[in-house]
Parts: structure tokens; C-alpha cells; sequence
């Protein structure tokens, strides 16, 4: 049997490496900038009651956006998510949230975050983010709760930031009444965003 | 309440409950059943999707116009004009709700459906007033019941109950049917070709919308048309057939029909 000393020892220390690395990079605050979104490090979470027992948990797995880093211009925040790529572990019941009784997915196939204003706390970290929600054909006003989780160079020469962002809607709000009690009218909404400078 | 015994009350029992009374009520003008029925299958489809919106945003939002299309035609004298005012509130109707997909995804296959869709309303509208089926509530009954099931079982337990009560209004029609041995039927040929384009209309937005497999929907739309254009007394057996298959499709096709 063959000993890898790169793939059993260096590799993991080169991730704390890297980890130590972000969180001095996190602590300096994000480079101004343009970033993408990277899909294979973003996550679209939200949370809905079932029957008033339990908090029933979906993601969005196909999920696309920029943003603009720099206190003096606007965030210009876009966030697109298919709704056909809802995931909530269970095909049959995926099958239903793409149906008509909920997101109708044939006739509304994405969802779409566009941020116009961040505000910032006394420190000039960044604590909401003020935008528009446009899901199920209807636009409403809507506030995220925002977090700076890091920020710092990537192993393959890149730059990287990234931040969690949480919100609670009202489904009826957005013209998903279908059952009513059965499924809650909260829901929870969260972005785990990674996203690469430009 | 559960929502469970909800959804039942709202697509089962409060139109098949009303239906029931309406049709031993005593009111023996055709209008007034007509009306009565129509009005009953509005109020459970207004509950069941919390009001439609106006104008209509999503495909559901169209079927009571389709429907109060359809009884107005009813009642145009000549029998060519109602023909055409039906078949034509039908075609607007379905490339309405068809629309948004036509326009996110057009693919020839969408259209030879929707195509296949309007001819055979046309076709039926047309055949239903020369040759009324033996049973038509109970023939309908069977066939809106085949299709709330499989379009619950399919994804979409909104246009399965959208049917359901559809079922259930004319369900209670089929009672004194069954009771007089199919030999004749309270059921009028207004509230027939009334109920029809719904059925038409929902098997459509099933398809397009809920995931309805092909194989169902093509078995379905057959029991319609056999019903149609085979008006045998026990022609319902053959009906009650096809729409057992179109279930068993989709449950054959269904890697997990466990309630969730």
C-alpha cells in the first residue's frame, strides 16, 4: 500500500492554512469590488411550518447573482433562482411545490432578489440589506438581516467574500395561499453567499 | 380543524352536500338547476384557490371564465352560434392558460397537444348536443374523479380538488341515474356541456402545469371521447376502465406514493 504524504498531511494543513488565512483577511473587511456569485458555494435555504409540529426545510440548488462591494455606491445585489430547482429531499413533494399550489414553476420559472440599499452599523459593518423580492409574478419589499461571514485571497489566486443573509416573508403576501393551517404562512429565508471578485 | 378534513369538506362534501339538495329541492325549471349547479362548483373553486385574481394571473384564475362562458353559450338560440361561441371561448380560453409555457418553453410537441385539446372540445361540444350519453352525470362524475385523483397523485392536489368538486356536483346527478337504471337523467344537456370544458380546461392545466403524464392524460382525454362518441348504456364500465388505467400509470410511474 502506497503513503500519500501530500494527500494525508499537507492537504489538511493547507486548509487550516487557508482558513486562518480568510478569517485575518474577514477581520480587514472585503476589498471593494464586483463579485459573482459562486453557485457551488451558495446556498438558498427556507423554512415553513408543517401542521404546527415541526419546521419543514427546502433549498434551491440552481441559484445565480452579482454584487457590487463599496459603501458609496449601492450594493447593486441581483440575486436569480430557478424555482424548478427546489429541493426538499422528498420527489413527490417537490413535485407538488413546482405544481400550480405553490410556486407554479411553468409559469413563474424564477425568482429574483434585486438589493438597492445596505445599511450599516455604528462599526460600518453591514447589518440589512433593503430590496425588492419578485416570486410568484408578484414584487414586494423586502428586508435581509445581513452577516459578514469572510473574506480573503483563494488557493487558486482569486478573491473571495462571502456573507449570510436571513429573512421571514408571508407566503399569501406573494399569492401562495394554498392550504392555509395545513402549511404555514411564515417563511423563513436564508443565503449562505459565497461569491468571487471580478 | 385538520387541514386535511378541510380540503375534504371544500371539494367533496360542501358541493356534493348542495348539489344534493339543489337536485331534490323541487326546482324542476332546467334553468334553475343549471344555474344552481354552476353556482355551487364557483363557490367551492372560490374557497379552494382563496378567490381567483382579476384579470387572471395564473392558469387556474381562467376557469370561471371558461365556465360562465360555456353556460352563457348555453343559451345562444341557434345551435351553430352556440357551437362556435364554445369552441371559441374554449380556444381562448386554453392558449390563455397555455400561454406561459408556450412562451418560456414552445416546442412543436406543446402545440400538437393543445392542438389535439381544442379539437376534441370542439368535437365533443358538437356531439354532446346531437347525441347525449345515456348517463352524463355519472359518466362525468367518473371522469373528473380519474383525474382529480391522478393529478393529486401526480402533483397537484389544487387542480385534483378543482376536480374533485367538480366530481362531487356532478356526482350527485349520477345517484337518480344509477337509481333508474341509466335509462334517464335528471342531468341537463345545458349543465353537460357547461361541465364539459372545465373537465377539458382542467385536464389541461393538469398537463401542462401538474406533471400529468402523457400516457394518463391520453387515457383520460379517451374516456372522454369514447363516452362521446359511443353512447352505449353501460358505456361507463369502459369509461370507469380508462380512468383506472390513467391511475394506474401514474402510480406505476410514481417511485413513492407515500403521503407526505
Amino acid at each position: 500500500m502506497q503513503f500519500y504524504p501530500a494527500k494525508y498531511i499537507l492537504k489538511p494543513f493547507a486548509f487550516f492554512a487557508l482558513l486562518g488565512f480568510l478569517h485575518i483577511a474577514a477581520a480587514e473587511g472585503a476589498a471593494s469590488g464586483s463579485y459573482r456569485i459562486d453557485p457551488e458555494h451558495s446556498t438558498v435555504l427556507f423554512s415553513v411550518s408543517h401542521l404546527g409540529t415541526s419546521e419543514l426545510t427546502g433549498r434551491f440548488n440552481d441559484i445565480e447573482g452579482s454584487f457590487v462591494l463599496d459603501k458609496d455606491k449601492a450594493p447593486g445585489l441581483d440575486v436569480t433562482i430557478k424555482t424548478a430547482s427546489v429541493d426538499t429531499n422528498h420527489e413527490k413533494r417537490d413535485a407538488h411545490l413546482r405544481s400550480p399550489d405553490f410556486f407554479n414553476v411553468k409559469q413563474y420559472p424564477v425568482m429574483h432578489f434585486s438589493a438597492d440599499k445596505v445599511s450599516y452599523d455604528q462599526q460600518g459593518r453591514p447589518t440589512r440589506l433593503h430590496g425588492k423580492l419578485t416570486l410568484h409574478g408578484k414584487t414586494k419589499p423586502v428586508t435581509f438581516m445581513i452577516t459578514p461571514v469572510g473574506a480573503g485571497k483563494d488557493p487558486w489566486g482569486g478573491y473571495r467574500a462571502g456573507f449570510n443573509a436571513s429573512t421571514t416573508l408571508k407566503r399569501s403576501d406573494f399569492g401562495m395561499n394554498f392550504m392555509p393551517g395545513g402549511i404555514g404562512e411564515e417563511v423563513t429565508v436564508t443565503l449562505n453567499i459565497e461569491a468571487t471578485k471580478e | 380543524m385538520s387541514p386535511y378534513l378541510l380540503l375534504v369538506i371544500q371539494s367533496i362534501a360542501l358541493p356534493f352536500g348542495l348539489s344534493g339538495l339543489l337536485l331534490w329541492s323541487g326546482l324542476h325549471k332546467d334553468v334553475h338547476r343549471v344555474i344552481g349547479s354552476v353556482l355551487i362548483w364557483l363557490a367551492a373553486y372560490a374557497w379552494i384557490i382563496q378567490w381567483p385574481a382579476f384579470p387572471p394571473g395564473e392558469s387556474v384564475d381562467w376557469l370561471w371564465l371558461l365556465f360562465v362562458a360555456s353556460v352563457v353559450a348555453g343559451y345562444t338560440t341557434h345551435r351553430r352560434a352556440r357551437w362556435l361561441f364554445r369552441t371559441a371561448a374554449f380556444l381562448i380560453t386554453i392558449m390563455a392558460i397555455a400561454w406561459p409555457v408556450l412562451h418560456y418553453q414552445p416546442s412543436l410537441a406543446l402545440a400538437g397537444e393543445l392542438v389535439i385539446m381544442i379539437v376534441t372540445g370542439s368535437v365533443l361540444f358538437s356531439r354532446a348536443e346531437h347525441i347525449p350519453p345515456p348517463a352524463p352525470a355519472l359518466t362525468l362524475a367518473i371522469q373528473a374523479t380519474g383525474l382529480a385523483i391522478a393529478s393529486a397523485l401526480s402533483g397537484s392536489l389544487l387542480v385534483g380538488q378543482l376536480s374533485a368538486a367538480l366530481a362531487a356536483v356532478t356526482g350527485s346527478y349520477a345517484i337518480p341515474e344509477i337509481l333508474d337504471r341509466l335509462h334517464k337523467t335528471p342531468f341537463d344537456i345545458l349543465q353537460r356541456l357547461a361541465f364539459l370544458p372545465l373537465y377539458l380546461g382542467l385536464l389541461t392545466i393538469a398537463r401542462l402545469y401538474a406533471e400529468l403524464p402523457l400516457a394518463t392524460t391520453a387515457l383520460l382525454l379517451a374516456s372522454a371521447v369514447f363516452s362521446a362518441l359511443a353512447p352505449w348504456r353501460h358505456g361507463w364500465v369502459i369509461s370507469l376502465l380508462l380512468n383506472a388505467g390513467a391511475i394506474g400509470l401514474v402510480i406505476l410511474n410514481s417511485d413513492n406514493t407515500a403521503y407526505y
